[in-house]
């Protein structure tokens, strides 16, 4: 979609123009350590937004270029061309807490947030899994009682991709221990730099230390921090979750575009017909996935979008793990090399590693809601299903 | 949306409805017991509404709509499995002469086709009726005249055909030949189809004469073939766009209904993922078939079409399978309707060429565009 528009394409044509010029060359050879990875994640943020190029998303008014869904599309199709570096690690903070702030969040938080989001200052994670909530999120039992202008917390979440590295988390507590469950909960901000507040990286299997385990220990957050009212945080956090499946996706869609062309390039090697039926077939979904995506924004830009976002989740998770299932065996037994930890960070890109991509893709069909609570969706609020017999129990 | 597509939803709720009324399967399960095993009134109304004329030119009787709109229609078609030969009539037959013939020869076939007082195909393959391997129909000068004899093989709607166009051999090179459905050596082998909604035959030609008007004026027959088949492809992607779409709607409605253990089986899980599942080839195969489509004569044309083809095949297949398993026993019963839609899927995955034929159109395409 999108190709003929003469005015996309002179703005594409810009950001082309502005990539060749500026986007780091070579920055993969740098990409070694983590640490390393998020300095050429921060510096290149830093050259987007001073280019007039960062949070493309945003509107105008925090800094952002207002742009369009197509304008967006546009951009993701021009990086994964240019080869330009990802910003992963502060996806976080551009999109869903951006997203949240400017739904939910009052003047004074977006305005102490979103400045210095742009400036790359802040790194943000999620702490809303607990190990006793995961798919059913809503039995959180991570406690906050009010004491004053203060909420203290008390509990553990788990899951926080990037905690370690993170300087504010996007937290869920709850506030009332009586109530129906998901009717309890509050949504705050949380310094991570506070006192009580400890932080264990969980190894995952990749190797690398993505997740992390959080401990809260009588940690203060004023009430300032509260986003929307007590007890309201369910719903909130509904927003924030919604736009893992948004826009969010287009560069996980240019992802698999790459790991597609590289898989008919490997077919091409090998010289099978077999080998030439599954890249095609591989190439035939990820272009509908693509198409579904778009048409699936557009839906959504037009304000008819709703739990139909859940089909995508469950179709380009499992997608790209029967994709890469399938480059495993092409490729052989160099597929079961490791590869370097520094490339986890980079997931928007494919890096060369079909190690990474496929053990990757099994984060995709758990996190953000598992495939299973999707199709649990997906029968019940898109077919009307009835739902399982489920009992409403309290919190303790 | 777009004036393009309110036009479109327009036209799909006047289709639904003249279908719903016309065509609902208990309707359908007289027709496909008759000996043609279709219904020339719904036809003729197809024909009121505009349907057969749509993509043909307003100078041969058409409306020149676009494919856009056809996708309308053929999706309604499927969904309601209607036994209607306008994907061989306007598809394939007047969409070869269009491609392929002279302005004569559209003004003398065209307008039949566009207002339904005649029904044509295409018998484009060999005897196995694949795309892939060789034509057993040939063409000789013999006596000054042109003479075709051999076999088209798995032929649509040929029975009720009055005309056809025919691929074969004239030489080394293919050609194609407009013949009467009833000219001396024509012979149409009527076949027993498991998809009742569909009929095929074989035809054999014995020494039939061609006059020379009726030889298509082409450079390139082969080229004329493969469009051909992209957009018959399309069209019966299309179909099962709409097919799919009813089978998650009646698979839906029995599991929401029936009860095993006090509960509606739709309630559990198991059940539930499998519908969840159905809706995910139903969305993404109609993605594929309207963006296929969308594209036609575009430069991702012979892309989508392959993409639209394979890809529909495969999962209308599968999801006819699924929701069987859904029906459980009565999905085995000729009296419940998911037999028709499992067996139409298998015939459409096969038909114009197998999901493995198309996927290797489409790494051709992928390939010269490499080269390029």
């Amino acid at each position: 979609m999108f190709e003929d528009d003469p005015e996309l394409q002179a703005f594409r044509l810009r950001y082309r123009e502005f990539l060749d010029a500026n986007a780091p060359r070579g920055w993969r050879v740098n990409a070694t350590s983590p640490d390393t990875t998020l300095e050429i994640q921060r510096s290149w943020l830093r050259t987007l937004v001073a280019g007039g190029w960062g949070a493309a998303h945003w509107p105008t008014e925090y800094g952002g270029m207002g742009a369009t869904l197509a304008q967006q599309i546009v951009m993701q199709q021009e990086n994964a061309r240019a080869g330009a570096p990802a910003v992963t690690m502060f996806g976080m903070a551009l999109v869903h807490v951006a997203a949240t702030l400017l739904e939910f969040g009052t003047p004074e938080q977006r305005h102490e947030h979103m400045p210095s989001i742009l400036r790359g200052d802040e790194i943000w994670c999620q702490g809303f899994s607990e190990p006793g909530a995961g798919s059913d999120l809503a039995a959180l039992s991570t406690r906050a009682v009010r004491d004053g202008d203060n909420y203290i917390i008390n509990g553990q979440k788990i899951w926080s991709s990037g905690a370690n590295r993170a300087d504010w988390c996007l937290l869920l507590v709850r506030t009332d221990p009586i109530a129906v469950k998901h009717k309890g909960i509050t949504f705050v901000l949380l310094d991570l730099h506070s006192p009580g507040i400890e932080i264990r990286p969980i190894k995952s299997l990749l190797g690398s230390q993505e997740f992390c385990e959080v401990f809260f220990t009588d940690v203060v957050v004023p009430v300032s921090n509260r986003i929307g009212e007590e007890n309201e945080g369910w719903h909130i956090c509904q927003t924030t979750l919604a736009t893992e499946r948004g826009p969010y996706l287009l560069p996980v869609v240019n992802k698999l575009r790459g790991e597609c062309a590289e898989m008919g390039r490997l077919a091409e090697a090998i010289g099978t017909d077999h080998a030439a039926q599954v890249a095609a077939s591989f190439h035939a979904e990820v272009t509908i996935l693509s198409e579904l995506l778009d048409r699936t924004l557009i839906k959504a830009a037009f304000g008819k979008s709703g739990n139909e976002s859940s089909i995508l989740k469950v179709y380009y998770s499992e997608l790209s793990q029967r994709l890469t299932t399938a480059a495993l065996e092409m490729v052989g037994l160099d597929a079961q090399l490791s590869w370097p930890e520094a490339f986890d960070l980079n997931s928007d890109t494919f890096d060369g590693s079909w190690g990474m991509s496929h053990y990757w893709s099994w984060s995709w069909t758990i996190a953000g809601g598992s495939n299973e609570i999707q199709r649990n969706i997906i029968g019940e609020r898109v077919l009307g299903l009835p739902r399982e017999p489920r009992p409403e129990a309290k919190v303790r | 949306m777009g004036p393009n597509d309110e036009l479109a939803e327009e036209l799909r709720a006047s289709a639904r409805k003249a279908l719903d009324d016309r065509m609902p399967t208990t309707v359908l399960r007289q027709v496909i017991d008759t000996e043609d095993g279709i219904d020339r009134s719904l036809y003729a109304l197809a024909a009121d509404l505009g349907w057969l004329g749509l993509t043909l030119p307003e100078s041969v009787g058409g409306s020149g709509g676009s494919w856009h709109e056809l996708a309308v229609v053929l999706e309604e078609i499927g969904r309601a499995l209607a036994p209607l030969p306008m994907i061989a009539s306007v598809v394939v037959a007047a969409g070869a002469v269009m491609l392929a013939g002279d302005d004569e020869q559209q003004q003398r076939l065209i307008p039949g086709i566009a207002d339904g007082s005649a029904i044509a195909t295409g018998a484009l393959f060999g005897a196995s009726g694949r795309p892939d391997e060789p034509l057993a129909a040939r063409v000789e000068r013999r006596d000054g005249s042109l003479v075709l004899s051999g076999v088209s093989g798995f032929v649509p709607d040929a029975h009720v055909s009055s005309w056809m166009v025919v691929a074969a051999t004239d030489g080394a090179v293919p050609t194609l030949v407009v013949v009467d459905s009833s000219a001396p050596g024509v012979r149409i082998e009527r076949l027993d189809t498991t998809d009742v909604t569909r009929r095929l035959a074989h035809v054999h030609f014995d020494d039939v004469v061609i006059p020379s008007a009726n030889v298509l004026a082409s450079a390139d027959a082969q080229h004329v073939i493969d469009e051909l088949v992209r957009r018959a492809g399309v069209a019966i992607a299309l179909d099962s766009v709409g097919g799919l779409e009813r089978v998650v709607e009646i698979t839906v409605a029995y599991v929401g209904e029936r009860e095993q253990f006090g509960r509606k089986v739709g309630s559990f899980q198991a059940v539930k993922h499998h519908c969840a599942n159905l809706l995910v080839f139903s969305e993404t195969a109609r993605v594929a078939g309207r963006a296929a489509a969308d594209a036609i004569d575009g430069a991702r044309w012979v892309e989508w079409a392959a993409i639209a083809k394979s890809y529909s095949g495969d999962t209308y297949t599968e999801a006819t399978r699924i929701a069987v398993q859904c029906f459980g026993g009565v999905g085995f019963t000729w009296e419940y309707d998911i037999h028709f839609y499992m067996k139409r899927a298998r015939l459409s995955q096969q038909l114009f060429g197998s999901p493995t034929y198309h996927r290797q159109l489409l790494t051709r395409e992928l390939r010269s565009r490499t080269a390029d």
